[in-house]
């Protein structure tokens, strides 16, 4: 617990986060507000209610900005710093030190990703859809879901693997996941072996857009997949697996 | 003489490069033991090997069941907005004794090793202070070993003093003592014993007062001759 | 102890993977999707109140309508209010709304709900159904294209000749401005004026047109002009006048480049037909251009 909650000083103290959430808060405003205007099929949409699962999908897609951002260097600095000396000396297993880490990551991007749903709770009351506040609310479980994929998946890979590798295959998972309807479509014409094998490739990505999607559904009343859900725990549930068998030779 | 820690023919690899080469040396109850070597001597990853940093190749370590080691680094890190006392806190915590979270105890510990319970975060301690603090983690678990590496590096005359007197302390509380430095002065005045290590091997072993060679003599000769 | 406590840890760990790996498989979606299943019973409530719009015998459940994923189609085969399932291999690759001759039946595919919706497509699926439904009844019935012209270009090779041209382009401008007063409610009392009007444009620009640009054109204004009717009609019933009008209608007298002009021009060749003769689509047997049949009403 004494890690966990030192990641979680040591995060909040990092100024990226708070201009990170600023910047979100920012998006949200630009967007729920007159000021902004998002233009969708030649259409202007002003509707709060068709506008939610967009604003959604962006503040996830932020939360896990966030999570990737901080989860990638926190155990290569422990290392770097020789910080795993006192703790390896303390005779505490690896598994436990990687996964406390990992959750101290977690539980930051959750706050961020919280003060973000807060901000489209606020704007959700300024245009007069109060009645959507609790449902926004519940929405963030699946923020929740999102972010912890991005932080056990690239605290496992940093555990093995270079900084800029955990980087940049991160980068193509995280943008992967959060495109994947995009990308599913894009490859719905391509056809032949390559087409089987893009189509393949594609279906290995986490359904982070599946999973905004469902908080969308959820806001909107409309029916939520499980599926989407369960898969995404199994996502964090193999990066946990990750977690535990992945070791480093030295502290 | 009641063994705390010993080693038999422990070797370390990486890759091809031999680091420590067949190191075979034993630490008693009570002693204060000297690992003295030139930089790259082996000395840091022998003692890696012993608090399990890092894996041995071959040969064996055996340490004494039930034994407590608290470890100093040579360069700690500890969060810099933390106070002296918070990263007390942090390491007890992590210890798993509930009794060494006590502020009490830990006041105790901050003032053994020369240092104040303020509100001074680490950012603005000097090397000297983060030295005597990484002592002080070092001490949380009451250890039945130390292992300090480089204890008095990097500290000005009054603070290596004072340090050197804590050690003295804690040897005369029958803590068995591993220490790597390369202030030899230090090491003679503190130590017991001890073994020279070039290339991963020891080349000789020392004792306090045996020889009418200064240690530091003894050492260039060995070391310092090509 | 220690040790004890983490096999239990490893155990618990291990429990809940096989968890949510048994409970991925129960809800992992087989065969033909509620979404896709939702679509289709879409089109089934809409030709309860649409009927056949005119077209004798049209009924979009007489045709097998196969949802396609580019690897696996799951094919619905209506009967009676019920409905049976079965897959097979993609007939399509890739991403396709058309038709499907499967020995001498015609099938309608189309992709799944969820590519549907990911390409950002402002219409509802179940129109796409009753658009390609449409064009198996004209082939199932009419055999539209067994007796097409073997002179035809393809849609592509002719809107791209007559974009290049602009006398020809400019001929069919006028055309679709004439046709489309015919969507504005303030003058199409006066259909018999608009038929005559655009008679003469068009006889004109016949002049000027390859035999293979005149076949071509008069086919793709009949067979997918007409479709498109069909569809604006199920859209205007499914999400209301504005949505058909922004969608059908606001942009149709326009010239576009590319293929849609004529989808658009063949929709209001239609609706004109409607408003001279509300009963033409009963004789109306798909061998002959819509313009004949226009010209037909004009004395």
């Amino acid at each position: 617990m004494e890690i966990v909650l030192n990641v979680v000083k040591e995060k909040i103290r990092k100024k990226m986060l708070y201009i990170t959430t600023v910047l979100g808060i920012l998006v949200v405003m630009i967007f729920s507000s007159d000021m902004g205007s998002l233009t969708i099929g030649g259409k202007n949409i002003k509707d709060y209610y068709v506008l939610i699962p967009i604003l959604i999908n962006v503040v996830n897609f932020l939360s896990g900005a966030i999570a990737l951002a901080m989860s990638i260097t926190t155990i290569p600095n422990e290392y770097e710093r020789r910080t795993s000396h006192l703790i390896w000396s303390r005779g505490i297993s690896q598994s436990k030190y990687h996964i406390d880490l990992t959750i101290g990551n977690v539980i930051v991007s959750w706050i961020s990703g919280i003060i973000l749903y807060i901000t489209l709770g606020l704007f959700a009351i300024i245009n007069g859809y109060n009645n959507m506040l609790g449902l926004i609310f519940v929405a963030i479980l699946f923020m929740f879901i999102y972010t912890a994929i991005i932080c056990t998946l690239t605290s496992a890979l940093s555990i093995k693997l270079p900084t800029v590798i955990t980087g940049v295959i991160m980068i193509i998972v995280f943008l992967g996941g959060a495109l994947r309807s995009i990308l599913k479509l894009m490859s719905a014409v391509l056809t032949g072996f390559g087409g089987t094998v893009v189509k393949r490739l594609i279906g290995l990505f986490p359904d982070l857009a599946g999973l905004s999607r469902q908080a969308g559904n959820l806001i909107q009343g409309k029916p939520v997949d499980i599926h989407v859900i369960v898969i995404g725990l199994l996502f964090i549930w193999i990066a946990g697996l990750g977690l535990i068998l992945f070791r480093r030779k030295e502290a | 003489m009641n063994e705390m820690i010993s080693l038999e023919n422990v070797t370390k690899t990486y890759k091809d490069k031999t680091v420590v080469d067949k190191l075979s040396l034993s630490v008693g109850k009570g002693e204060v033991f000297a690992l003295l070597g030139a930089n790259g001597a082996g000395k840091t990853t022998t003692i890696k090997m012993i608090l399990g940093l890092a894996k041995v190749s071959s040969g064996n370590i055996k340490i004494a069941d039930g034994t407590k080691i608290g470890y100093s680094p040579e360069t700690p890190y500890f969060p810099p907005y933390l106070t002296a006392m918070e990263v007390l806190s942090y390491y007890a915590g992590i210890e798993g004794d509930k009794s060494k979270k006590d502020k009490s105890y830990l006041k105790k510990l901050l003032d053994v090793t020369g240092l104040e319970d303020t509100k001074t975060k680490v950012k603005n301690y000097s090397k000297g202070m983060i030295q005597r603090l990484a002592l002080a983690q070092a001490l949380i678990a009451d250890p039945d070993i130390l292992i300090l590496d480089e204890p008095t590096a990097g500290l000005d005359a009054l603070g290596r003093k004072h340090n050197l007197e804590l050690l003295e302390s804690l040897k005369k509380a029958g803590k068995t003592i591993i220490i790597n430095s390369h202030i030899l002065h230090d090491i003679e005045a503190i130590c017991d014993r001890g073994v020279i290590m070039k290339k991963g091997k020891v080349i000789d072993t020392w004792t306090n007062g045996v020889s009418h060679e200064s240690l530091e003599d003894k050492f260039i000769r060995l070391v310092g001759e090509e | 102890m220690k040790s004890l406590n983490k096999k239990i840890g490893y155990a618990v760990y291990g429990l809940i993977g096989a968890g949510l790996i048994l409970t991925g498989f129960i809800t992992t979606e087989r065969g033909l999707k509620g979404d896709d299943r939702k679509e289709y019973d879409r089109v089934v409530e809409d030709y309860a109140e649409l009927g056949d719009m005119g077209f004798d015998g049209f009924r979009p459940m007489d045709y097998k309508v196969a949802f396609s994923n580019g690897e696996k189609d799951f094919v619905i085969d209506y009967n009676d209010g019920d409905y049976e399932v079965s897959e097979r291999k993609a007939v399509y690759e890739g991403l396709v709304g058309s038709i499907y001759q499967n020995g001498n039946e015609f099938e309608v595919v189309v992709p799944e709900y969820d590519t549907w919706i990911a390409t950002g497509s402002s219409s509802q699926l179940s129109s796409v159904i009753w658009h390609e439904s449409f064009h198996a009844f004209q082939n199932t019935k009419y055999h539209v294209l067994e007796n097409a012209s073997e002179n035809g270009l393809s849609e592509t090779e002719l809107a791209e000749r007559i974009d290049s041209d602009v006398e020809k382009k400019n001929m069919y401008e006028k055309e679709l401005e004439i046709l489309s007063q015919i969507t504005d409610e303030e003058k199409n009392g006066d259909a018999e004026t608009i038929a005559l009007e655009y008679i003469n444009v068009a006889s004109d620009r016949d002049k000027i047109l390859s035999d293979e640009e005149k076949v071509s054109e008069d086919f793709y204004e009949m067979v997918e002009g007409s479709a498109y009717y069909v569809e604006a009609s199920v859209v205007r019933y499914e999400n209301g006048e504005a949505a058909y009008q922004d969608k059908y209608i606001n942009e149709a007298g326009n010239y576009i480049d590319g293929n849609s002009k004529y989808y658009h021009h063949g929709m209001m060749q239609c609706m004109l037909l409607d408003e001279l003769d509300p009963q033409w689509k009963a004789s109306y047997n798909f061998d002959k251009p819509l313009d004949e049949v226009i010209a037909s009403y004009v004395k």
